[in-house]
């Protein structure tokens, strides 16, 4: 909102502030200025003020609006544009509200022998510092009222209207041609502006072609309405269509000033546009706004602040915004009407620290908060950790976008997830959310290798979604891989790198299965599933080398599923060496095609675990219809003897 | 006598080359038909007295030949193990070992969860597949409330599911499922429904802070937010916080630092207001703490969060926002970051 330096003068006739000091207390009570510039405004010497107003000060987005929260910031008098009785006709206006539930207020009258001209060349400078072009003088006027109250109006050629005007909601206008000449699609229930035949306006968001006024116009309805923000909201998205006048009725816009509003704009058209008020004042306001009374105990500015604030500030303070403050503490206070974002006792908290200002409140002290109990997740942990050790093993972390174009999916996808889109993403190339990483990882990769580099490793720790049984998945995964032109990296140096970080969790047996499920960017023979104590993790493979030359690694492991698992582990790996380590070796024949990772398994569940030291395979061969393994097992805190006869009694002679 | 066979023990020693060759040399001087085996033979052959001095004789010119012989050993031992460990040496390489990096993202991350671990904070994660609920109506944001404006929403299926559009989300999550006290920081991926160019992208990255008490202030949350600031940039970073409205605090503040370009001075980074704005805060709102059935009149907190993605570019002096996520930007061989 951008106010004029020479309009708060004139507002608050006693204020002392310069400029800066205005715009500056501006920002510090809520509404920062991100813009402040020397202006020309009626041949003199003027700043412009450009402040951000936030949703919950709709009062706000109008010059007085503003010019009340500087004056009850200094405790000074405003002095409000004076308005004068409207001399009323007798004549109702032709209107209906048949949206009760959706129409708060509407205020209207009729008038007959406006005369439209060219406004005063200080009104077409004045909007001009709001970007708004001079229509003529009824629409500026319409403009300049909005800007100084806030309350949207607009204006319909009455000899246009088809029989009744009615606030209703759309069952059957299928578009509307607004003042700019474009189409706009209705949907049902839209609130609209309709006459018997026509919709004639978009309520709260733009007006319509068909009862637009021009300069042959001589008798108008000009009306105020306040509508249910929530409908203006949603009708605002469904057209895409943001006005002035939507951006404040979407807000809790006060249906109260609509009084002082109409007075004013109805003065300035019977001062600039002549013409007689017909009618009598049309008041649809069936359920005013009362404010509420608040019970406020004045030792809650101190309490949430940190610092004393007395009971005679936080009362001065809320007296000068205009509240009604009675009784003792807890004080019965009842907010000013136009304010409807007050309305429980931390509002108005928040109205005395920051009229008492932040900048009293020390910032320079640690705070030495009670010490609480650790509840980071293991996830949490495990992440960090992870990235500790892929960066060890000279890893570089990447960030993928976690939307993905349709094919990238595809291509990485080895999960039985249903694949996840966006409904309303701008971005349409990129409609899933990935189910893997290896959708990011090779896509990163494809991006290094068009810009040769030749050694690539890189990780991504982040969240996969799919949907399975209806119900949404989310996982946070691992996601790696590894490419060298030439020989430098290979499928056991992945390995060992997963190896490395499962280990480093706590899991000992690691499983590695041929796919079932092969991703289409995978060489489909040598791609594995990885097991954690039985249990499927991710997998590790190949990629198909078709576009590039060396070799291309990846793997992938779900870590909500370790991070799940970790909670119920109970490892112990220290150990005291006081025996030498026994080795021994065992052959096992065994069928062919039997997984060795389930025969070793078998083979570690056999052993008592506080006396095993390592068990591998050194040695495979193949047989007519076996195969042979040599497997060698290390015992540890055992006697010769002990080892041998624990050796036999599994493994035979 | 002795001279003799010392200087011809020194001439054949001196043409040893091996091992080998000393075991026959040692062998013909001390061997049992080694020449002073023969010597000491004919020992018995003489008077007693005349025995003696040669016995004397004889032993002394043992030991010379023992030491001789011991010494050109260690000679060759040293030798052969010279030769050895010069078959066994390796040249040291000349490729740079590569050197992993994690993300700046991550980096920056990472140094903010070590000021509040000091702090005694946990560090927490969540969703980002998010419901309605928990991303806006639990934070005080009903449905069709005019404050989702400032938060353009990428749906999955409207208006239940969607992508989290802020790590206060979480805050949503924590604060109904663990028992106050607590203390705790979320660093985390948002999304917002944006068209991707060189200064926009649909995922942005928030760190975000909430601490429920029995009593806590704004002078506590001002003062934990200064101390990260001041931990970040310097004990002299000027800070000030100002009455912001957010709708899932109250009373809100805006954090803002001194430009670090003009020391508040004015300048184009600055947009010539002498700060930059660098995060929202503020108590939590009684409905936020109401919606997980919290006592208000028991438990009280404060609730702050900021941008990274920004922050991180300026840090790293990166110009295309895409490059940050997901594109151009790659890890130089031999370069890492001093991050001790």
């Amino acid at each position: 909102m951008k106010i004029l330096f020479s309009q708060l003068q004139e507002l608050i006739p006693d204020l002392t502030d310069t400029p800066k000091e205005a715009g500056e207390i501006f920002t510090m009570i809520g509404y920062m200025m991100d813009r402040f510039e020397e202006v020309i405004f009626n041949g003199k010497k003027d700043y412009l003020l450009g402040l951000e107003i936030r949703q919950n000060r709709p009062d706000c987005l109008s010059i007085i609006g503003l010019a009340k929260e500087l004056a009850a910031y200094h405790g000074l008098q405003l002095q409000l544009p004076q308005t004068y009785p409207i001399n009323e006709g007798k004549s109702p206006v032709d209107i209906a509200i048949n949206a009760k539930d959706y129409v708060w207020r509407v205020m209207a009258y009729e008038v007959k022998g406006v005369d439209i001209k060219e406004s005063p060349v200080w009104l077409k400078e004045f909007l001009s510092f709001y970007d708004m072009n001079s229509i003529n003088t009824l629409v500026d006027i319409s403009n300049f009222v909005m800007l100084m109250t806030g309350e949207p109006s607009h204006i319909f050629d009455k000899d246009k209207i088809e029989g009744t005007l009615r606030w209703a909601l759309n069952k059957k206008h299928e578009s509307i041609t607004t003042l700019d000449g474009s189409v706009i699609p209705l949907s049902k229930n839209m609130l609209v502006i309709e006459d018997d035949h026509n919709p004639l306006a978009l309520a709260g968001m733009v007006g319509g072609d068909k009862a637009r006024i021009t300069e042959s116009t001589t008798h108008i309805i000009i009306e105020m309405g306040v509508y249910d923000r929530a409908l203006v909201t949603q009708n605002s998205r469904e057209v895409s269509i943001t006005t002035e006048a939507s951006r404040r009725l979407e807000k809790d816009l006060d249906p109260n000033n609509m009084d002082y509003g109409m007075k004013m704009l109805m003065n300035m058209i019977q001062e600039y546009g002549d013409g007689e008020v017909v009618s009598q004042v049309f008041n649809f306001y069936e359920n005013p706004y009362i404010p509420p009374v608040i019970s406020f105990d004045s030792s809650l500015p101190s309490r949430f602040a940190g610092v004393s604030i007395s009971e005679e500030q936080s009362i001065e303070i809320l007296k000068n915004l205009g509240c009604v403050v009675e009784g003792n503490s807890p004080y019965m206070v009842t907010p000013p009407v136009n304010r409807l974002d007050l309305q429980v006792p931390e509002d108005l908290v928040e109205e005395v620290t920051r009229i008492y200002g932040y900048y009293n409140i020390p910032s320079d002290q640690v705070p030495s908060l009670k010490v609480v109990n650790d509840i980071t997740p293991v996830i949490a942990k495990l992440d960090e950790q992870i990235k500790d050790i892929l960066v060890s093993n000279g890893l570089d972390e990447i960030l993928s976008w976690p939307l993905t174009g349709i094919e990238e999916n595809i291509q990485a996808n080895y999960k039985k997830w249903e694949v996840i889109k966006t409904q309303n993403s701008v971005n349409e190339e990129f409609p899933d959310l990935r189910q893997t990483l290896l959708a990011g990882l090779f896509h990163q990769f494809k991006e290094y290798k068009k810009n040769n580099l030749n050694h690539i490793s890189i990780f991504e720790i982040g969240k996969v979604f799919g949907k399975q049984d209806g119900e949404y998945m989310e996982n946070e995964s691992l996601g790696l891989l590894i490419h060298d032109d030439g020989q430098k990296v290979s499928l056991d140096m992945i390995r060992g790198i997963i190896e490395t970080v499962i280990r480093l969790c706590g899991f000992s047996t690691i499983q590695y299965r041929k796919s079932k499920h092969v991703p289409l960017l995978a060489n489909p023979y040598s791609i594995w599933d990885i097991f954690v104590d039985d249990v499927f993790v991710g997998i590790i493979g190949k990629s198909r080398q078709i576009e590039w030359k060396g070799n291309t690694y990846f793997a992938e492991i779900d870590l909500s599923i370790l991070a799940s698992r970790i909670g119920s582990l109970t490892t112990n790996p220290i150990v005291e060496v006081t025996t030498k380590i026994i080795t021994l070796d065992a052959n096992l024949e065994k069928k062919q095609g039997e997984e060795i990772d389930k025969i070793i398994g078998h083979v570690r569940s056999l052993l008592p675990l506080e006396n095993i030291w390592n068990v591998e395979v050194i040695d495979i061969y193949p047989l007519k219809d076996t195969t042979r393994y040599t497997i060698r097992v290390s015992y540890n805190n055992m006697s010769d003897q002990e080892a041998k006869k624990l050796h036999v009694s599994i493994f035979g002679e | 006598m002795d001279g003799h066979i010392i200087k011809e023990l020194e001439k054949k020693l001196n043409e040893v080359q091996s091992l080998q060759e000393l075991d026959e040399v040692r062998r013909a001087y001390l061997g049992s038909k080694g020449s002073l085996k023969l010597l000491s033979k004919q020992l018995g052959n003489l008077p007693i007295e005349e025995r003696k001095e040669q016995g004397k004789f004889l032993f002394s010119l043992h030991e010379q030949v023992e030491s001789l012989l011991n010494q050109k050993e260690q000679d060759l031992q040293g030798i052969e193990e010279e030769k050895k460990l010069r078959e066994d040496a390796e040249s040291i390489g000349f490729t740079p070992v590569k050197v992993g990096h994690l993300h700046p993202i991550t980096q920056v991350i990472r140094k903010m969860n070590g000021i509040f671990y000091q702090m005694g904070y946990s560090v927490m994660e969540g969703p980002e597949l998010e419901t309605d609920e928990y991303n806006f109506q639990r934070l005080n944001v009903p449905l069709n409330h005019s404050a989702r404006d400032m938060q353009d929403t990428i749906y999955i299926e409207e208006p239940n599911y969607l992508l989290r559009t802020q790590t206060s989300s979480i805050e949503s999550h924590i604060l109904q499922n663990f028992v106050p006290p607590f203390k705790a920081v979320i660093p985390g991926r948002v999304y917002r429904n944006e068209k991707v160019n060189k200064s926009n992208h649909f995922i942005f990255h928030q760190y975000q802070g909430v601490v429920v008490m029995e009593q806590t202030s704004l002078k506590d949350l001002f003062g934990t937010f200064t101390y990260l600031f001041r931990a970040l940039y310097g004990e002299d970073v000027k800070v000030r916080y100002r009455s912001k409205y957010y709708p899932e605090v109250e009373p809100g503040a805006g954090c803002d630092m001194e430009c670090f370009n003009c020391n508040g001075k004015g300048c184009p980074v600055c947009k010539y207001v002498g700060w930059i704005e660098m995060g929202g805060s503020g108590m939590i709102h009684p409905s936020v703490l109401q919606a997980a059935d919290l006592d208000t009149s028991k438990w009280m907190g404060f609730a702050f969060g900021l941008g990274l993605d920004r922050w991180v570019m300026s840090k790293y002096k990166i110009t295309d926002i895409r490059s940050l996520l997901g594109g151009n930007l790659a890890y130089k061989y031999y370069e890492h970051e001093n991050t001790i």
